[in-house]
């Protein structure tokens, strides 16, 4: 089980960058070091910059260490499908303005700023007919 | 090895403001040469911060260290995490306090 500051596999590296590489919103993306990248996105949004972990469940702990250890990071991913983040690894990161997220809401918050891409959340589905919050009608 | 895990761990657990639990999961409880310790350490934030809570990593870190030379792992969680968590990281075997039942 990887902590915060352990480098991501290369074949979650690979990953990361070729489905952040290819979000629609993103304009362009460089790796700055082992663990960080700066994304700059189209037309307003705002840069990020990420901090890829591969964390099982990222604690207030870990987002307390990573902005120690980097504090311009705005987002913190962990990268593989089984991992997740705390209740309170979330809110810590509320408080400081970093987005706390798996990989998945990653992709999804990059479309927003400010308090939705910190609170990113997906749309609810219709489990019975597949469609985006319209209930069961 | 779990009983020298232990026995380091007393050496300091008791004197470790904040430290609640600690419990060893994963390959250690399966297989007899693992390549890796996994441990959950548990806290009170109302004594030990989130921010200040590595401390008690690197202090897990250097007692287990005496015994073993294994890479080790460290998941913090604050007692609530702990409670909505723990049966995702596994129970595990509990180290500190020990139980003597």
């Amino acid at each position: 089980m990887a902590e915060w500051n352990e480098r991501v596999g290369a074949e979650s590296i690979e990953f990361f960058e070729k489905a952040i590489s290819g979000h629609d919103k993103v304009r362009s993306l460089e790796r700055i070091d082992d663990q960080n990248y700066e994304l700059e996105r189209f037309g307003k949004l705002a840069s990020v910059r990420v901090w890829l972990c591969d964390v099982y469940r990222v604690s207030a702990a870990d987002v307390a260490e990573i902005q120690a250890e980097d504090p311009e990071v705005n987002a913190i991913v962990t990268i593989s499908n089984w991992n997740d983040v705390t209740v309170e690894g979330k809110e810590a990161g509320q408080e400081r303005n970093v987005g706390v997220f798996t990989f998945k809401l990653l992709m999804g918050a990059l479309n927003y700023d400010g308090e939705r891409f910190l609170d990113y959340r997906p749309p609810e589905r219709n489990r019975k007919v597949g469609t985006k919050g319209l209930g069961a009608h | 090895m779990i009983t020298d895990l232990q026995n380091a761990i007393v050496k300091w657990a008791p004197r470790a403001l904040g430290l609640t639990e600690i419990r060893l999961f994963g390959s250690a409880l399966r297989v007899a040469s693992p390549r890796d310790l996994d441990f959950v350490i548990v806290y009170d934030k109302k004594v030990v911060l989130p921010a200040r809570a590595n401390g008690l990593r690197l202090k897990l870190k250097d007692a287990v260290g005496t015994v073993s030379s294994l890479p080790c792992d460290v998941t913090l969680f604050t007692q609530q995490e702990n409670a909505l968590n723990r049966f995702d990281v596994g129970n595990g075997r509990r180290l500190w306090p020990q139980s003597f039942e």
